[in-house]
């Protein structure tokens, strides 16, 4: 159920910083940092959670400046409604809440919440009429996805999501399969420990039905890989191909940390970063393909590390550092992505076949949370 | 929504090299290393070693085995491992170590069934240590040895009894206590072989993918130590203590049976005031009193808890101590992530603390 509630903070809007001297990071002129900070930004909008002075909130970031709202608890990811300002952000797992909000004045929430006896995993999927929230049971974190109402977000029904601990979710293939990652960490809601299940995690992804729910595909991994959680998940623009990433829960020996799914066909794994394979440190927070198809990128925020992987032929092409990253997003511009921090950084990054390299780069007062979406 | 500034960052030549690690910050690390981290595991590898014999001399003997001693050395044990679970850095955290040495919180009473399929088998195989290593984590441990000591309405008899049934009690003990010292010998072998953890620290060199030099691993001691805020408040004292006292659930107490949590809770605090004592002495010292002020309030507090803090959690009489704990541990923690990063040029990650 859907409820109004106004949480916003006003303060005066401390206007662009371009030629603002004492903005720019190391004494660089700011002609040139300006300059170079615009380049390629026009226009982009982008959303995520957020610790805003130490509170949960959320963050929307333009080159013209930062807006802030508070949030009741801590989100995780936001999805933009299609056709429509409005976005959702979601409450981190074991969540309580959803907002919905205009993404052009987020100062009117509607909070929704999960099902009964359910907690949100943090992420949505929203096709033309819903929008599908992954949800886990408070005790034995089995998964629902329930579909919801664009407007009020109110449940219309509820799938089994075939397994434990559904995380992220996305429509592939023109909108026909809704692919589940199931995190398969079996976790009570309300403690915080280990989970019942440690070092026999039972993940997957999951290809359901999106009218109907019916399980069409279910992509399991070997005995060898019972440690590794598939988490986070990237469309390609021909919504065929599925980018994965990956948390390994037993950090004792080097496995695989990011995948591709062949949609209706199977998974296989991509290589580590050659230059360090422990560069991701057992841990990838964010997965993303560019607009032209062509790129992966996936973020490690334990690792301090940007990846770029070739979508087509699977080759790792190279890695840049960025302390506590983890949101990652495509731009509208093929090649380009943007990358977020939990030290208030974000940057435009251009990709290409040797390698990524910043394009532009920003820092904030705000900590950024996992993920980041472009509105 | 209120609105920020945004600062152009001008771009480096090398944007893609890893900054030169901080002088500071090895130093911190390696002062941790032979400080702190080698005398805490030198003190579980002798006091689960004691248990280990414990137990070995019960079981030579369990008709007239006393129990008591069992226990005794069991508190030894836990009061090591209190001083250490606030280490989640380095050869700990390998092949599930940490969780198998003690499987705690435990929502679904997950011990209590893999502890009675490990009592009902009778596969000799399962109790060898190159088993026990790799088996399911939950029917090891503290919290498996626990429930041998204290379940029941006579723990002593179940052990000491002339049934099959006590024999493999005991010997289901005696197996995990050796497990327990298995671990804790390899991890301060990891930590101090030629070549080990040590070694690399000192080097400013990477261990194992767990971190790729000695800047980095100050960083990953100082989430530690951010960390055991949060295993004392939100792991130890907000489940305990639930939204009201009419939700407080007592049996989330580490250890209830033993009667361990107040004091598992100070040895936190202890092991977390030596850590900050390392990072505290480059401070100023405006600062480190402050730390040092701060710790001496949370430490008053949770002295001021009874034993079993679950069940002070859910009495009226008793609940304020309770929270008075939780503020103040609160406090601390806030303070530590206030001073700490700032002041040492360590940073403290905010999506890399606890990823999802």
């Amino acid at each position: 159920m859907a409820t109004e509630r106004n949480m916003m903070r006003r303060r005066k809007f401390l206007g662009g910083v371009a030629g603002t001297g004492a903005g720019f990071a190391f004494g660089i002129p700011g002609a040139l940092a300006g300059d170079n900070a615009r380049a390629g930004a026009a226009d982009a909008r982008l959303l995520s959670a957020a610790r805003v002075d130490g509170a949960n909130g959320g963050a929307i970031w333009s080159d013209e400046g930062l807006g802030e709202f508070t949030l009741p608890a801590r989100a995780h990811a936001a999805e933009r409604l299609r056709d429509s300002t409005r976005a959702i952000l979601v409450g981190r797992r074991p969540g309580n809440f959803a907002a919905l909000f205009d993404s052009g004045a987020p100062d009117n929430i509607q909070l929704v919440a999960p099902i009964a006896a359910h907690r949100f995993a943090g992420h949505a999927a929203a096709n033309e009429t819903r929008f599908f929230t992954g949800e886990l049971h408070s005790e034995t974190a089995l998964g629902r996805i329930v579909l919801r109402d664009r407007a009020s977000g109110a449940p219309l029904s509820d799938w089994d999501a075939g397994g434990i601990e559904p995380h992220e979710l996305l429509l592939a293939d023109g909108g026909a399969r809704l692919v589940v990652a199931l995190g398969g960490i079996a976790e009570d809601s309300s403690v915080k420990g280990p989970a019942a299940n440690v070092g026999q995690i039972e993940s997957a992804i999951v290809e359901l039905d999106a009218k109907t729910g019916r399980v069409l595909q279910r992509h399991v991994l070997a005995e060898e890989f019972s440690s590794l959680s598939l988490r986070h998940m990237a469309l390609s623009p021909d919504g065929q191909t599925v980018a994965f990433g990956i948390q390994d829960q037993d950090v004792s020996e080097l496995r695989p940390l990011v995948g591709l799914l062949r949609v209706g066909r199977g998974i296989e794994f991509l290589e580590l970063p050659s230059d360090d394979p422990g560069a991701m440190r057992f841990y990838i927070g964010s997965v993303a393909i560019d607009t032209s198809g062509r790129f992966l990128v996936a973020t490690s925020p334990r690792g301090g590390t940007v990846a770029l992987w070739s979508l087509s032929s699977g080759a790792y092409l190279g890695r840049l550092a960025m302390p506590d990253v983890c949101g990652l997003a495509a731009d509208s511009e093929g090649k380009h992505f943007w990358v977020s921090s939990g030290l208030g950084e974000i940057a435009r990054l251009v990709a290409s076949e040797t390698g990524l390299t910043f394009e532009a780069r920003w820092h904030t007062d705000t900590q950024f949370d996992n993920h980041l979406t472009v509105l | 929504m209120r609105f920020r500034p945004t600062f152009p960052i001008m771009l480096a030549a090398d944007d893609g090299g890893a900054a030169p690690a901080s002088a500071l910050a090895s130093r911190i690390a390696l002062e941790l290393t032979d400080e702190f981290i080698i005398p805490i595991y030198q003190g579980l590898v002798e006091a689960s070693a004691a248990q280990a014999e414990a137990w070995t001399v019960f079981v030579a003997n369990r008709a007239g085995g006393d129990i008591e001693a069992l226990r005794s050395a069991y508190h030894g044990a836990c009061d090591a491992w209190a001083r250490a679970q606030i280490i989640r850095t380095g050869p700990i955290v390998l092949f599930l170590r940490y969780e198998r040495f003690a499987f705690w919180p435990d929502a679904r009473n997950g011990t209590q069934r893999a502890l009675g399929a490990l009592i009902a088998s009778s596969d000799p195989n399962d109790l060898l240590p190159e088993n026990l290593a790799s088996n399911r984590v939950a029917g090891q441990g503290l919290t498996a040895l626990e429930r041998l000591l204290y379940d029941g309405d006579d723990s002593a008899a179940a052990l000491s009894g002339p049934t099959d049934e006590s024999e493999r009690r005991a010997n289901v003990g005696l197996a995990l206590a050796c497990n327990l010292n298995n671990i804790a010998n390899e991890v301060l072998t990891d930590w101090t072989v030629a070549g080990g953890v040590r070694d690399a620290i000192a080097a400013g060199n990477g261990w194992n993918n767990l971190f790729a030099d000695s800047e980095e691993a100050a960083r990953l001691f100082l989430t530690d130590l951010v960390g055991a805020f949060r295993l004392m408040h939100d792991v130890k004292l907000l489940p305990v203590l639930g939204e009201n006292i009419d939700v407080a659930r007592p049996r989330m107490a580490e250890a209830w049976r033993s009667d361990r949590a107040q004091r598992d809770l100070a040895l936190n605090l202890e092991g977390s005031r030596a850590m900050n004592g390392v990072f505290a002495r480059h401070l100023g010292e405006m600062r480190r009193d402050a730390l040092n002020e701060s710790f001496d309030l949370s430490a008053v507090a949770i002295a001021a808890l009874a034993p079993n803090l679950g069940e002070a959690a859910a009495d009226p009489a008793q609940r304020g101590s309770v929270e008075a704990a939780r503020d103040a541990i609160k406090a601390t923690q806030l303070l530590i992530v206030d001073i700490l990063p700032t002041d040492l040029g360590i940073t403290l990650g905010f999506n890399a603390l606890d990823g999802d």
